[in-house]
């Protein structure tokens, strides 16, 4: 990994933590979109799930959470079952990323 | 699936979700992120849209927005380690990638809070939209000016975007916020929330039955204890900042048996004020119900000008009318071995609709010490503004307590039960990590996710050092000498 594209890293991440903290959401659209130019969209994908989880569950901790899980239960169910279903193994992430990635500034 | 969600946003559509759907709609949208997540890797769609049009308020939004950006994340890396796209060096990266992302996110909470989430978390709010145009704008700098939550200064946000009378708010920002003109008050709420106001009005026009127009109706009755009002002043609660104009204090309000947002005051029109009994039993020397308009009649009702802290970080002044708590407690002749009063808000989710979401720990409770009851300060409202008190601020019976944070100060009171066990609020039933029993206000003992140390003062753009006790020590301190191991400030 050269220098630049560490530096290219801390900058991506700088800046999509903010946007996530400004408006909650966003840092991996913003962060996918700019790494995919440095890497793999895979490498991207994987360089993320740290962050982005880390920054996510400081952001559900707060008064609400009991309420909010006791609502939202059956959201929360559907995405764990659906995401990690074998019957989905034949997805293909890698095609899917580009397009992902251009679209990204329009939402973030 | 990004342009879909950009596209939605733009074009202003509007969602909004029946409640006894929602379980079921919750788990098909959860289904549809989970497949859209472990194809594309982006978990947002449609998750993030169906959070915005389930009624959340900014708070509970971003929560939830985190909640579950959380679960998807960890599904969608259970995925990759099936796919062996997760491999060690990557995931060591991965953390070292955490430090500019917490950075970023850190210095954006730290220096806007307030600001900037709520600012655009509105615009995402669905109830909160006005045009494309306007996200545009409010990403401006003009906006870092202001600092607040509210939604007056909001209000007063938007018209300095609108180019026509940016002249006028050159002169709103700088005058004190009670010096509005009243037209121009007036103006700007209708003609900047007109969307919002035609909306509601549509949706007020679709959701009539017999059943709420009935209410309305009885409701509409004039007050039987109006005669009653402007009650006579007690000199001796003085205020150090204007009293808080009456339209901002009756637009700003948390009552969350009418929703979880600001504005529920025409949610709260379906309150029915009469018949209204007021229940006193537990270790009383006998129990008795009081229709609300014989025990208002009983009391001596006089006018108290009060400083009101919201643990959100707001104040407000208030001239309150109603009669010391002391009088209701010397009525109800409490037994020596009653230690606590514990006040319960109305239940009926039949004109509450958010007493029909059952994650709420349902009804509203709140508790005092016989001692704190019985403090010349804690006072019952029956009034404000020299008549009496609106439905939105907790009408006909509530209670201010204004050396607390504003939980405390319960609503709509239709129980005083004494006990000698200490009550559990409603807040601290929720969140007992942030809301406890005491609740005493402190500039030093911050919130775990925000400082107490200075507090906006709604509808005047400024923010002011929040005072011990809210500035009512003088009164209150010895009430807690020898309490000093409890959690007295939060």
């Amino acid at each position: 990994m050269t220098s630049f594209v560490l530096a290219a890293i801390t900058a991506i991440f700088v800046l999509a933590g903010f946007v996530k903290g400004m408006i909650g959401l966003g840092l991996p659209t913003v962060a996918m979109g700019l790494l995919a130019l440095v890497m793999t969209p895979a490498q991207a994908a994987a360089l993320l799930v740290v962050p982005s989880f880390l920054t996510n569950v400081w952001q559900a901790m707060g008064p609400e959470l009991t309420p909010l899980v006791r609502r939202l239960w059956p959201m929360l169910l559907g995405i764990c079952a659906a995401a990690c279903s074998p019957l989905l193994a034949a997805r293909a992430p890698r095609s899917a990323w580009v397009p992902c990635s251009r679209s990204t500034v329009c939402s973030a | 699936m990004l342009a879909l969600y950009g596209v939605l946003g733009l074009t202003s559509v509007e969602f909004s979700v029946p409640a006894r759907l929602e379980p079921w709609l919750s788990l098909l949208i959860g289904v549809i992120t989970g497949i859209v997540t472990a194809a594309t890797g982006v978990y947002m769609i449609p998750s993030a849209p169906y959070l915005q049009a389930i009624g959340l308020k900014t708070d509970g939004l971003v929560q939830a927005l985190g909640l579950s950006f959380t679960v998807a994340t960890v599904a969608l890396a259970t995925t990759l380690v099936q796919d062996g796209a997760l491999q060690i060096s990557i995931a060591g990266a991965s953390v070292a990638a955490l430090a500019p992302a917490l950075l970023g996110p850190m210095d954006a909470r730290a220096h806007t809070l307030g600001d900037f989430p709520d600012l655009l978390l509105r615009r995402l709010a669905p109830a909160r939209r006005t045009s494309g145009l306007a996200w545009v704008d409010l990403t401006g700098p003009i906006t870092r000016r202001c600092r607040s939550r509210d939604l007056p200064v909001m209000t007063r946000r938007r018209i300095e975007q609108e180019p026509g009378i940016r002249s006028t708010t050159m002169h709103v920002i700088h005058r004190r916020g009670w010096e509005i003109p009243e037209r121009l008050a007036t103006s700007e709420h209708l003609v900047l929330n007109r969307r919002a106001l035609l909306a509601a009005t549509g949706a007020a026009a679709l959701s009539i039955s017999p059943k709420i127009a009935l209410a309305q109706r009885i409701s509409d009755l004039p007050d039987p204890t109006k005669d009653l009002y402007p009650a006579s002043r007690n000199e001796k609660y003085t205020l150090d900042r204007p009293v808080t104009d009456e339209k901002i204090n009756t637009s700003y309000n948390n009552f969350y048996e009418f929703g979880s947002s600001k504005s529920v005051a025409s949610a709260a029109r379906a309150l029915k004020l009469r018949p209204w009994t007021i229940k006193i039993d537990g270790m009383v020397e006998s129990a008795q119900e009081i229709g609300i308009d014989d025990l208002i009649r009983k009391m001596p009702l006089e006018e108290r000008l009060y400083r009101h802290r919201c643990v959100e970080a707001w104040s407000m002044a208030i001239p309150w009318s109603g009669f010391p708590f002391a009088r209701l407690v010397e009525l109800a002749k409490p037994l020596s071995s009653a230690k606590y009063v514990r006040m319960e808000t109305f239940l009926d989710p039949s004109i509450a609709p958010g007493q029909k979401q059952s994650w709420y720990p349902w009804p509203y409770v709140e508790g005092l010490t016989i001692a704190e009851a019985t403090n010349e300060l804690a006072f019952l409202v029956t009034g404000a503004y020299g008549k009496p008190v609106s439905k939105v601020q907790g009408a006909p019976l509530r209670l201010a307590v204004p050396w607390k944070y504003g939980f405390k100060s319960i609503k709509s009171i239709v129980r005083f039960n004494f006990t000698d066990q200490r009550p559990k609020s409603y807040w601290e039933a929720l969140q007992s990590a942030e809301y406890g029993f005491w609740a005493n206000v402190n500039p030093q003992v911050p919130h775990p996710r925000w400082s107490q140390a200075t507090e906006e003062l709604i509808g005047r753009n400024e923010r002011r050092p929040t005072l011990i006790f809210n500035g009512y020590g003088d009164h209150v301190a010895d009430l807690y000498r020898g309490l000093e191991n409890e959690r007295l400030w939060a």
